[in-house]
């Protein structure tokens, strides 16, 4: 176990070095760099940009400013934004908050909704209902997650009028509402994106999950179970689901860096002041050190929920906790 | 003597991509109070699908005939709503199937899942199910009963799984077993305990045992009636001793002449040749008279019913009526 645990923090660690090098190569190497701006500008002089690229160490050889990188980010420093003067921490750290809670929202729904669509396809497999569902699915498993996003807007916010877009909460409430208030404000701004990220999850997760709980109902098990007398919901959730659920949870381990790509476009398109919009909007100015630090913390994420993952799957099937 | 089970002209259908198979067909008997029935056939027969249906345990391709009736306790097991059905389920009629590791739930304690049967059908608390559990894995042999309770199936041998698999069927005392290959799938040492164990717990708990077994060898020392198989059809059904000492079908006679004789080791094992037809192409007339040395014309075109051939014994066969045909080997 202990062997397993030292392999497997190992390989993590392994995993969010190289994407930190590669993010910080490959923005790098990114056309234009955070003095493009300036440039453009008639009133910066020559000088002036030397200058100001040597206080920011751009001047350096690539491998020498990586370098200096990785020793600041292993002292817990990761700099200082080129664009805004302000340390990059201070910029992530209200932002890991608000994704994390789309993130968790997200998976809410992805989960519940994709084990409630797969469960009566599976009870009655071939019949109307399981069609109808499985091309229901596949169209929202089919369909770009932002295009999804944009649609639920003009239809919930726009037409409608029922729930508000653009952050993540009202600045009136958020000044002057009580408690109660906030957390409504808050979870209605939460309701579309939320949404977004998690219907394109659900269609997956429902895909899989049909199949998952069609084999597990066809075990000799279940079998036993009926003949043993148990209800028929007993034998669906106690003895099928148990069973069907071993897959999904490694389906939620390979979800996670979907969860977060598809956080980046959702983010975007309703406003959403998390990790992505910060990392769209830096990847503009070429503010390398917010981009390469975003992917860094996002791959630590990753990295750390498939390892849960398979801490689950470990207490969820008992034949990998102990040899036979 | 009186039937706790009856079985009458039970057919079932499997709609297949070749037609529909009739697995089972014009199935009748009876299990009496105490009594070990063995169903006894090669792959295909029907024994199985017989077993199922007994529990409306079979799959929903197939179609039960609307004349068949099981009747057990006063009522229809064919016609019972679902609640009803579930009561007589584990508690009525309880079953053992042939294969103890995957017929347990790999993901749940073997304990809970003999608790969680007492406690479908009786209403006590988790502790007095665990204790029961507990109670029935001793009764079936099971040593340090309180520490298996929570292994899980892939811990135990496939014999412990049996034992397992029997303490769950008896947790609720029915009043039939049905056991359906219960020893096929284990060695062959753990098959005479396990084979032991069922006959020693018929006795002390008074159940009524269906069992289920293509050899004809192994429930020769436990059955007290044997109902051979043959093409969905029941072709004889007689007393063991009987059975043995004269068999009426020419079939029962091949099943015979195919078991070892240890007394008689100068005599060749007689296999009889050819193959089961698949379901949904049995022959005209006898399904047997393919593979019979016996057949003749009238056995191709006309099919013989059940009828009496002696006291006590019935058999489907032409020979009852023209005995004389039958060639001497």
């Amino acid at each position: 176990m202990i062997r397993y645990a030292a392999s497997r923090a190992i390989h993590a660690f392994a995993v969010v070095l190289a994407v930190t090098t590669l993010t910080f190569v490959l923005i790098h190497a990114a056309p234009g760099d955070p003095l493009t701006g300036l440039r453009e500008s008639a009133y910066a002089s020559p000088e002036f940009i030397t200058r100001a690229q040597r206080h920011m160490g751009l001047d350096r050889p690539l491998y020498v400013q990586y370098l200096v990188y990785l020793g600041n980010l292993f002292r817990g420093d990761l700099g200082e934004s080129f664009a805004t003067h302000i340390p990059v921490w201070h910029l992530l750290r209200p932002a890991i908050p608000n994704t994390l809670l789309l993130g968790a929202a997200a998976l809410l729904v992805d989960f519940t909704v994709g084990m409630a669509v797969a469960a009566p396809q599976a009870i009655r497999p071939g019949g109307r209902l399981d069609r109808w569902l499985s091309n229901v699915t596949l169209a929202v498993y089919a369909v770009p997650v932002f295009w999804l996003g944009i649609l639920l807007s003009m239809l919930f916010s726009q037409a409608l009028g029922w729930l508000p877009i653009g952050d993540i909460r009202d600045p009136i409430i958020a000044a002057a509402g009580t408690t109660p208030q906030k957390v409504v404000d808050i979870l209605r701004h939460l309701v579309l994106p939320a949404a977004t990220l998690g219907l394109v999850g659900a269609a997956s997760t429902a895909r899989y999950q049909r199949t998952a709980l069609f084999d597990a109902l066809r075990q000799d098990f279940i079998r036993t179970a009926h003949a043993k007398g148990l209800t028929a919901r007993v034998v669906l959730l106690r003895h099928a689901l148990r069973n069907a659920l071993l897959p999904t949870i490694t389906l939620f381990g390979l979800s996670l860096p979907v969860l977060f790509s598809g956080a980046v476009l959702v983010e975007s398109v309703f406003g959403w002041p998390g990790m992505g919009t910060l990392a769209v909007q830096s990847v503009m100015r070429r503010d390398y050190l917010v981009v390469t630090a975003a992917a860094t913390i996002t791959a630590t994420a990753v990295v750390v929920g498939s390892a849960l993952a398979d801490l689950l799957y470990r207490v969820a099937d008992p034949r990998t906790r102990s040899p036979a | 003597m009186t039937a706790v089970l009856s079985v009458r002209d039970l057919g079932v259908t499997f709609d297949t991509p070749r037609g529909p198979a009739r697995a089972v067909d014009g199935v009748s008997f009876d299990l009496h109070a105490g009594e070990t029935l063995a169903l006894v056939g090669e792959s295909g027969c029907g024994k199985t699908v017989t077993a199922l249906s007994i529990l409306r345990l079979l799959p929903d391709a197939a179609r039960v005939a609307p004349g068949a009736s099981i009747t057990y306790a006063g009522a229809d097991i064919l016609k019972l709503e679902a609640e009803p059905l579930r009561q007589v389920r584990g508690a009525g009629i309880a079953m053992v199937f042939q294969e103890p590791m995957t017929s347990l739930n790999p993901v749940l304690s073997v304990g809970w899942q003999i608790a969680e049967t007492v406690l479908a059908h009786k209403s006590v608390g988790r502790a007095t199910a665990d204790a029961r559990a507990i109670e029935v894995m001793k009764l079936v042999g099971i040593a340090d009963a309180e520490d298996r309770y929570r292994a899980y199936p892939h811990q135990l041998s496939g014999g412990l799984c049996q034992r397992v698999m029997i303490a769950m069927a008896l947790a609720c005392e029915p009043k039939v077993l049905i056991a359906d290959e219960p020893t096929t799938a284990l060695d062959v040492t753990i098959q005479a305990q396990i084979l032991e164990l069922l006959v020693d717990l018929k006795r002390r708990l008074g159940l009524s045992v269906l069992l289920i077994s293509h050899d004809l060898a192994l429930v020769s020392g436990v059955a007290d009636r044997i109902a051979v198989m043959y093409g969905g059809h029941i072709v004889e059904e007689a007393a063991t001793a009987d059975v043995f000492a004269k068999p009426v079908h020419p079939y029962t006679e091949g099943l015979l002449g195919a078991v070892p004789r240890i007394d008689r080791p100068e005599l060749r094992l007689a296999a009889i040749p050819g193959n089961v037809p698949p379901a949904t192409e049995w022959p005209a007339g006898c399904r047997f008279h393919p593979r019979c040395a016996h057949a003749w014309d009238r056995c191709s075109t006309g099919e013989p019913g059940l009828v009496a051939a002696g006291a006590n014994r019935t058999a489907r066969c032409w020979l009852i009526e023209e005995p004389g045909r039958r060639k001497s080997s």
